[in-house]
């Protein structure tokens, strides 16, 4: 009961979902674009340029993603 | 006159304390890109003490936390603030001597809410900031950035479990470019703060800045910014130079979730205004991401280090606080003789520490 008073609750379960969320997803999207970019090479060196060009995309839009997560968290934590 | 006097002594000591954090911590934000060879160590320290440097200015709410919400800011005197970082730093001085685990986050937190007792008892500590805003939350976040981490990496292996390391491991390097970076900004975003908070609150006690309206001047940040990436700077040379005795053992990929998860981690927190132990989160981290690849890679001996420290350091570093406000007392409430003697003696006190230390390392290298 004292406890419940004592902590901003809410601000403790932001600052613990963003940090999971962060944590996880900035390693989740990093990873798929490691693995488009392997996979482009794969294909590649297949001689198979369909597929390698849409694993290339989807190694595009990760590392995109990626800077995307890195730059809303700065611009985040400088604005609010 | 006396009170300028002590408030340079209070600045002198808190970006002291700012430069020692950033030294000993060096090891902490570097060490997953070196031991992955993700960075050459001489660049990985110098990306550090950059980064430590800018996010020192990305935010101020853990600032004004400690400034704010753990003691009343309008009680405080400047020697209130002196004996608390005295607290801190002798603290922090004696574990290193003794090979004690610490947290200068802690102490310094601890030595504070010791000085602050000693001089006008338990109403002027907000036991709600304390406990809601640095207690919980300190153990919380490592265990959460160990969570963190191990999901990370456990989502990571699926993704790439097929392709070839070599070309994994090349990826997640170039990764840990952008993880490591995002590490020590957020370093330098949590620690640099508290010594801008401390510096903050002997500016409150001085005058300089109203109880009621409290912000950090832009000098403070600059001046706290400066000395955590020095000290980030000059303590990566000494690590440079020990390298390869203790360094963890990882790959690319669990550098890249370890330091992504300490970041998000110690970023979260910054911005809710939490003061955490960023060591303790980094550690966490770390063997979040060892745990989640092989259950005996866990350094429990770590674990049980920052269990220790918890512990310890906070009672310990209050109780040298409350201690050091007394005898500074012993002189006069408003006489800088107390704080000038004090400091004279931890000078003292240091240099005897180091030498003894220096001569024990010289006889135990002469032995070996």
């Amino acid at each position: 009961m004292i406890l419940a008073e004592i902590i901003n609750w809410n601000a403790a379960w932001q600052a613990v979902w963003t940090a999971a969320v962060g944590g996880v997803g900035v390693t989740v999207v990093f990873s798929l674009a490691v693995y488009g970019v392997t996979r482009t090479a794969d294909m590649r060196r297949e001689d198979r340029p369909a597929q390698a060009a849409v694993y290339g995309a989807v190694a595009l839009v990760a590392v995109g993603a990626t800077l995307a997560a890195v730059v809303y968290a700065i611009t985040l934590i400088t604005t609010k | 006159m006396s009170a300028d006097i002590i408030l340079v002594i209070v600045v002198a000591t808190a970006l002291a304390f700012d430069f020692t954090n950033g030294f000993h911590d060096t090891a902490n934000v570097v060490a997953a890109s070196i031991s992955t060879r993700a960075m050459p160590p001489r660049v990985a320290v110098i990306f550090a003490a950059i980064f430590n440097f800018i996010g020192a200015f990305l935010s101020l709410k853990v600032a004004a936390t400690i400034g704010n919400d753990i003691v009343d800011s309008a009680a405080i005197t400047m020697t209130v603030v002196f004996a608390g970082l005295i607290g801190a730093i002798a603290w922090n001085l004696a574990t290193w001597y003794l090979g004690l685990p610490s947290s200068s986050s802690h102490a310094l937190i601890g030595g504070l809410v010791g000085a602050a007792f000693a001089a006008d008892g338990a109403s002027v500590i907000s036991g709600e900031g304390l406990l809601g805003k640095v207690i919980i939350p300190g153990l919380v976040a490592p265990v959460l950035a160990f969570v963190v981490a191990g999901m990370a990496i456990i989502t990571a292996y699926v993704i790439v479990r097929r392709r070839r390391p070599g070309h994994v491991n090349r990826g997640y390097r170039l990764g840990q470019w952008l993880s490591s970076g995002l590490l020590a900004l957020s370093h330098g975003t949590n620690d640099a703060q508290k010594t801008m908070g401390i510096i903050t609150l002997a500016l409150v006690a001085h005058g300089n800045i109203s109880p009621n309206h409290f912000y950090v001047p832009d000098w403070v940040v600059v001046t706290s910014a400066t000395a955590i990436a020095l000290g980030t700077w000059i303590g990566g040379w000494r690590i440079i130079r020990t390298m390869g005795s203790r360094i963890i053992n990882m790959d690319p990929a669990q550098g890249f979730s370890a330091q992504g998860a300490g970041a998000s981690v110690i970023l979260a927190a910054s911005h809710a205004g939490y003061p955490l132990s960023t060591t303790h989160v980094i550690s966490g981290s770390v063997m979040g991401a060892g745990a989640a690849k092989r259950i005996s890679a866990v350094r429990w001996g770590v674990a049980g280090n920052i269990a220790v420290a918890w512990v310890l350091t906070l009672p310990a570093a209050a109780l040298i606080g409350g201690v050091v406000y007394g005898v500074t007392e012993i002189f006069g409430a408003s006489s800088a003789l107390g704080p000038v003697i004090v400091s004279g003696a931890i000078l003292l006190g240091s240099a005897v520490l180091f030498l003894r230390r220096a001569a024990g390392q010289g006889g135990l290298e002469a032995t070996a």
